[in-house]
């Protein structure tokens, strides 16, 4: 009797499941056929056709090489790298930044202690797009360019940004990031094929120092022997602005400084919690066997800290992710800005542009996820 | 019992929301969902001074606001049955194609590439303008070629960045932007010298300097490198409801041609020896306003309650307020400008 009646429970949940997973399929259909209908009755065209025409707008912060004359493909694609670079730039930033307020809050010294709690307080209750436009008012406020601050002749900081040296042809530093990335790579098998002749872990030399020389030692070799010749372009004052060298624009600076000093306030909350979930013992234990306090922190409660830490600090990494679309606030052009804005305005093609921004930032998140999930993974199972 | 609510709860919510939403695509009449909302929902820009602003009395003002409120009085007898509707550079033809408001009063330029595109139709101009370019005044600039390698502050969805590129790219000259969307945000980066220039339409920086503290700093280049007919859109495919707006302009500038002022416009229509132009206007001869699907008295009650073109120049860009606008192009025909309204007949 019983069986038959859990049978019959489970067959019914079944069915329920499946007629409301039907049903939301046919309002999905529905809703896309009826929009498609729309759009026809309206004579709006569709499809992803017109991003291989001309562009026709100028974005005044590019990694790659874009002028008006570019397709709206390229549009997209300047878009997302300066995505990219915003969120990255923050994201270590926030890091670095959010790490040491964190461990400051958990100080013994009474006045750090309440200095990062005042700071991370202060940080976090004040909304991101404040954060954004006092940056942003802080960035215009520096002087004109006619009368830039400069550090040696060579940068230059004023209100339409600040401007480096660079090299002459933008390409070879595509190149030597690939080359600095290559000999990290060549650095780690290193230390793996080492690692796997140990014994014991323990034994094993720190892996960074490997890792920095790969990068450093390989760009090196390949530049003497290539034989390339590097020209640095030192930015000079001509006209309107500088030419030469590169320039990151002011709403740049601004969405970073703010999305980083914004996160790291959540980053610093995080790595407190995290820190103070260690059990009291390791502390004790550690006493007893007369490891300093700096040495404890380090080695014993900052690695046992990071696993509990991980889940939290990926959210707020895809929220810097999303977050840099804020930077249409100020003008800056990342995918939400030139996809999402000019593009979508000057085509009218909505929805096609609002599924790539909306595709493009569920795919960076995607990833994000995946590699946090895999580095979870990865010291969940070394076991602390 | 209970069980059998559940299910039918289950089922009943998709299937209404279906209802909701393919209701749409069998599109009633705009003027009939009008009449029966008792409004007309009017796409604003709302931050752009003379155009669509709301006062310091709370009320909304400028000319957009006013050809709202004209169709209001033609189409329900009461200018003030107006919702307002702020909407962005970026959104606003999508409100409208999808419904969401009844005219796009916003300033938007008439283009081919928007009537071809976008599921949207152009009533009739209502604002002659172009793009034109403000400079910082200590930069002594003289011309627009003097701008070459400057950058340039701009707002988003406009036609401005097409027209900037059209102009200094053929010309081989260089330049950056930077593109704000927000009107408050784009004029202050602008003014705490982000950019050498700003661009847009050049009444609405003329508009925008009139109303600065300091307008002795910036000034105005005599170019306009673009032409830019701005004027209310309504959605595709309704004749009836494109005809009242666009004849409800037209009949906000007879009204001026004519000399039929909100003042004399009840002295004229009572009066019989009125030119027949009048009478048709006014609804006493000929039976126009009924074929438009209102009444005879439609251009009356717009004329009398928001004032014929040139009084509502006046009132929202004339000399008397802070903008000073010249009317320029926008002048009737009769004094050599643009507008011309086809005969009311």
């Amino acid at each position: 009797m019983s069986t038959h009646r859990s049978h019959n429970l489970r067959l019914s949940s079944v069915l329920q499941q499946g007629l409301v997973l039907a049903l939301v399929a046919a309002v999905f259909y529905l809703l896309s056929s009826n929009a498609a209908l729309n759009l026809k009755n309206l004579n709006i065209a569709s499809g992803f056709g017109f991003l291989s025409q001309r562009a026709g707008y100028d974005i005044s912060f590019s990694l790659i090489d874009y002028t008006p004359d570019a397709t709206y493909a390229r549009a997209y694609l300047v878009g997302l790298l300066n995505t990219l670079l915003v969120s990255v730039l923050s994201i270590v930033l926030a890091t670095l930044l959010g790490g040491a307020l964190g461990i400051a809050r958990v100080s013994d010294n009474w006045l750090i202690k309440r200095l990062s709690g005042t700071c991370i307080e202060f940080l976090r209750n004040v909304p991101l797009v404040v954060h954004l436009v006092w940056w942003y008012g802080l960035v215009l406020a520096l002087p004109g360019v006619k009368h830039s601050a400069s550090l040696f002749g060579v940068v230059f900081l004023n209100n339409n940004g600040l401007n480096l040296p660079w090299l002459a042809q933008g390409s070879q530093v595509g190149w030597g990031v690939a080359l600095m990335v290559l000999g990290m790579l060549l650095g780690y098998g290193f230390c793996r094929f080492k690692e796997a002749r140990t014994p014991w872990r323990g034994f094993a030399s720190k892996r960074w120092p490997v890792l920095l020389l790969g990068a450093v030692v390989l760009p090196l070799l390949v530049y003497a022997v290539s034989g390339t010749q590097l020209q640095w372009e030192v930015p000079v004052q001509r006209g309107f602005g500088f030419k030469g060298g590169i320039t990151l624009v002011p709403e740049m600076l601004a969405l970073c400084l703010a999305l980083s000093f914004y996160s790291a306030s959540y980053i610093a909350e995080i790595f407190r919690g995290a820190i103070e979930s260690v059990h009291r013992g390791q502390y004790e234990a550690a006493r007893a066997l007369g490891f300093k306090s700096g040495a404890t922190m380090r080695q014993l409660i900052v690695p046992q800290a990071i696993y509990p830490m991980i889940p939290q600090i990926t959210n707020t990494y895809l929220n810097i992710v999303k977050n840099s679309s804020l930077g249409v606030v100020i003008g800056f052009m990342e995918l939400v800005s030139s996809t999402g804005g000019t593009t979508l305005n000057q085509t009218g093609q909505a929805i096609e542009c609002i599924a790539l921004v909306m595709g493009t930032y569920c795919a960076i998140s995607l990833v994000i996820s995946l590699g946090m999930n895999i580095y979870n993974h990865r010291i969940g199972q070394r076991g602390h | 019992m209970h069980k059998l609510n559940r299910v039918k709860l289950l089922l009943g919510a998709p299937l209404v929301a279906l209802l909701v939403v393919s209701g749409q695509a069998a599109q009633a009449g705009v003027l009939e969902k009008v009449k029966a909302h008792g409004s007309v929902r009017c796409g604003v820009a709302g931050d752009k001074p003379g155009f669509s602003l709301i006062d310091d009395k709370g009320r909304w003002t400028g000319m957009d606001v006013d050809l709202c409120r004209a169709v209001a009085a033609a189409v329900l007898g009461d200018a003030d049955k107006v919702e307002y509707l702020t909407t962005t550079a970026k959104n606003r033809f999508t409100a409208l194609a999808s419904g969401e408001i009844d005219i796009l009063s916003r300033a938007a330029s008439w283009t081919a590439e928007r009537v071809a595109n976008l599921g949207v139709d152009f009533t009739t101009v209502w604002f002659y303008d172009g793009q034109g370019f403000m400079t910082h005044t200590a930069d002594g600039i003289k011309k627009l070629t003097d701008l070459d390698g400057a950058t340039f502050c701009l707002s988003p969805g406009t036609t401005s960045e097409q027209n900037l590129e059209d102009y200094f790219g053929r010309r081989g000259l260089t330049y950056k932007t930077v593109v704000i969307e927000k009107s408050p945000e784009l004029y202050a980066a602008f003014q705490r010298g982000r950019c050498n220039a700003i661009s847009n339409d050049s009444s609405g920086l003329a508009a925008r300097l009139a109303l600065m503290n300091n307008p002795q700093d910036y000034a105005l280049l005599p170019e306009v490198i673009s032409k830019e007919p701005l004027g209310a859109f309504v959605a595709q495919g309704d004749t009836t409801w494109r005809n009242i707006v666009t004849w409800t302009a037209y009949a906000l500038m007879t009204g001026e041609e004519l000399g039929v002022t909100s003042d004399n416009v009840d002295e004229l229509r009572g009066n019989k020896t009125a030119s027949t132009d009048i009478a048709r206007l006014l609804g006493t001869e000929g039976t126009i306003g009924k074929s438009f699907g209102l009444d005879s008295d439609w251009a009356y009650r717009a004329i009398k309650q928001v004032g014929n073109y040139a009084q509502i120049y006046d009132r929202n860009l004339g000399q008397q307020t802070a903008l000073n606008i010249p009317r320029g192009l926008n002048r009737s025909w009769k004094d050599h400008g643009l507008m011309y309204a086809p005969p009311i007949r």
